[in-house]
């Protein structure tokens, strides 16, 4: 009686053994299911903000192209009295010796 | 006593063993269960279930490509693309429709009639305004009507608005280049879209996997020949040319003759292609490479350089110049003054028509023909710019005594002003021919694709090309072209009135004006040509209304050459 006792006390110890690691498996293979989906929105979430910095940069882009474009600067140094050198009026530092004049 | 209590003891044992095993059994066929079903759904339906889960939670993104930049040769950005918010309406979903369409063109400055139409009730779909401004976007999110939405777009931004407008070009609501070099370089700016698989949750949500970019595969970055500095001062000596000669339009064309770069391709009236649609088709070609005209007396220096080259004369060879009068069959060929025997040199540097016709004829129509074609007369320069004119250059025989003498001071034949520089550039050159170039480099991903310069074939021996270039640097000392002339500089360079040829015959009344220069002329750097149409008289010549315009660029050109001999030391 003890005997068969004995036997069915490990035939349950596996049984157990086997159903915890199945289930431990499950378990993990969900959480990392679910980790990786967690991540994805994440990564979703992150994409969407670079577009939307990138979009700004493109934006802030040529918001400084448009503010150097030559006609504006033209209209507003001619607001500031300046004009155009004329020929001849432009001495380069270069070529008088002093090389490196940048 | 002791017995009975062992068997209550070992009953109980028993019954908790066979409890224990039905649990345990229990438990083993539930597993069992799960086990068969697994196998189930893993063996025996797994294909089947894949493809519903497939389905399920696997899509495909679209993604479009970011179109490239356009860039000056200093990285002055030119061209570029932004997100941008358009309206669009799903017109079933909209419960008054008379309603939302009085509102939506209230908050967007259109006719409500005009909208009402768009809102067909048959239809799923519809676009109310492309391409909005924040402000009309934040008035019609403020409406929050249902079955309205706004949707973000790639719109092509010109930070420079008119400046080189026409040879940019433009891309269209669809992101492909319509014109000019967007044209061009549209399979290189435009990129690549891209299908992403992505996973789909329950709601339907695209989640982006790892891999995914942003974008499709972006467009390379183009960087001109262009400079924009020079291409702005060029686009307002233009403008000052028009205002002070009455001319309809102006061109100037600026090439480095040593790499055949484009520096600049002006023209006045130009339009601004952040608003392409409200441009007219004329406005938005290319003049300078696009339109041929008669060059007149800029023609002269090439025929002269054909001439010597076949050795059929030399600068000093004298041609009496019939003061002023002579009649070629049934042709009378006139000069603008009268002149008698005058020098081959002295023919250029006066611009004398007779005098040319005489050299014309010593040299022969078919072999004339044949030279110019090699100065690139008559067929494209190779720029790779849609729509590129290859002018009108006639094969003639010795039997076309008229023709032979119209051609020889630039009548009866057409060329663009872009040809024009690229044939001066081969005198700049010292006789060897440079195949103009619009584009330094493309970038993409950090790997460039330079466009090297690309000389070709000796067109004029290097005497030949020294010879007609004194000539050209005397035309601007003391010959026509003196309004071209720089105090600190040599230029060397030619005059050329044309008339236009109007009702069929050439008109007194309507000319084209145009100078071709290069400079400084004992080590070319820059070649440059004006044409200005239709000026009015008494400023109609390439004297009075070319030259000065060359000579107002030039100054402010050679500063610039300056600048960059001194960036390069």
């Amino acid at each position: 009686m003890n005997a068969r006792l004995r036997r069915g006390g490990s035939w349950l110890r596996i049984a157990l053994g086997t159903a915890l690691g199945v289930a431990l498996g499950a378990g993990s293979l969900v959480w990392t299911r679910t980790e990786i989906l967690t991540l994805r929105y994440e990564l979703a979430d992150l994409h969407t903000e670079e577009k939307q910095l990138r979009g700004e940069v493109e934006k802030l882009k040529l918001e400084a192209a448009a503010l150097a474009a030559p006609d504006r600067i033209e209209s507003l140094a001619r607001a500031l009295g300046l004009r155009y050198p004329q020929s001849g009026e432009v001495i380069h530092l270069s070529r008088l010796g002093h090389g490196g004049a940048r | 006593m002791s017995r009975r209590r062992g068997r209550t003891a070992r009953s109980r044992a028993a019954q908790h063993h066979r409890r224990l095993l039905v649990l345990v059994g229990l438990g083993l066929s539930g597993y069992a269960l799960l086990l068969a079903r697994a196998v189930q759904l893993q063996a025996l339906d797994a294909e089947w279930l894949s493809q519903r889960a497939a389905r399920q939670h696997n899509a495909t993104m679209h993604l479009e490509p970011l179109r490239g930049e356009v860039l000056d040769r200093r990285g002055v950005l030119l061209a570029s693309s932004a997100q941008v918010p358009s309206v669009t309406a799903s017109p079933r979903r909209l419960e008054n429709r008379d309603a939302a369409a009085r509102k939506l063109a209230r908050a967007l400055g259109l006719q409500t009639r005009d909208v009402r139409a768009r809102l067909d009730p048959k239809r799923s779909f519809a676009w109310i305004k492309r391409w909005v401004t924040p402000e009309e976007a934040e008035r019609v999110r403020a409406l929050g009507l249902p079955g309205v939405r706004l949707v973000p777009e790639r719109k092509r931004f010109y930070p420079s608005r008119e400046l080189a407008a026409a040879y940019l070009g433009f891309a269209g609501r669809d992101g492909d280049g319509l014109s000019g070099v967007e044209l061009a370089f549209d399979s290189s700016l435009r990129g690549h879209p891209e299908d992403v698989a992505v996973l789909r949750d329950a709601r339907g949500t695209k989640l982006p996997a790892v891999t995914a970019g942003r974008e499709g595969r972006a467009g390379a970055t183009l960087v001109l020949a262009l400079d924009a500095r020079l291409q702005h001062f060029a686009e307002a000596a233009l403008a000052r040319a028009l205002e002070r000669t009455g001319a309809r339009r102006g061109t100037i064309v600026a090439l480095d003759p040593r790499q055949g770069d484009l520096l600049t391709i002006a023209q006045v009236p130009g339009f601004d292609p952040n608003q392409f649609w409200t441009a007219q088709p004329t406005d938005y070609r290319s003049r300078g490479l696009v339109d041929a005209f008669e060059p007149g007396s800029t023609f002269k220096p090439f025929a002269v350089a054909v001439a010597l080259e076949l050795g059929v004369v030399s600068p000093d060879d004298l041609f009496d110049c019939e003061h002023g009068q002579w009649r070629v069959r049934d042709r009378r060929i006139r000069d603008w003054k009268p002149y008698g025997v005058l020098s081959v040199h002295d023919i250029v540097r006066l611009s004398s028509n007779i005098g040319m016709a005489k050299v014309a004829e010593r040299a022969g129509a078919r072999d004339l023909v044949v030279g110019l074609r090699a100065f690139g007369f008559g067929e494209r320069t190779g720029s790779g710019f849609p729509g590129e004119s290859a002018g009108v250059l006639h094969d003639l025989n010795d039997s076309n005594e008229v023709e032979r003498a119209n051609l020889a001071f630039g009548q009866g034949v057409s060329v663009t002003a872009l040809q024009l520089a690229s044939a001066a550039t081969i005198l700049a050159n010292k006789g060897v021919k440079v195949k103009p170039r619009i584009a330094l480099r493309l970038e993409q991903n950090g790997r460039v694709e330079a466009f090297a310069p690309q000389r070709g074939e000796r067109v004029v021996s290097e005497r030949t090309a020294r010879a007609v270039l004194a000539m050209m640097r005397d035309v601007v000392r003391d010959g026509t072209g003196r309004g071209a002339a720089l105090p600190h500089h040599t230029v060397a360079g030619k005059t050329g009135t044309a008339q236009k040829i109007v009702n069929g015959r050439y008109s007194m009344e309507h000319f084209v004006a145009s100078f071709v220069g290069i400079l400084p002329a004992d080590d070319p750097r820059l070649v440059i040509v004006v044409v200005l149409d239709e000026p009015r008289r008494g400023t109609h010549t390439g004297g009075s209304a070319a030259a000065p315009t060359f000579r107002d660029v030039a100054s402010f050109a050679v500063e610039q050459l300056q600048q960059m001999r001194g960036d390069e030391a």
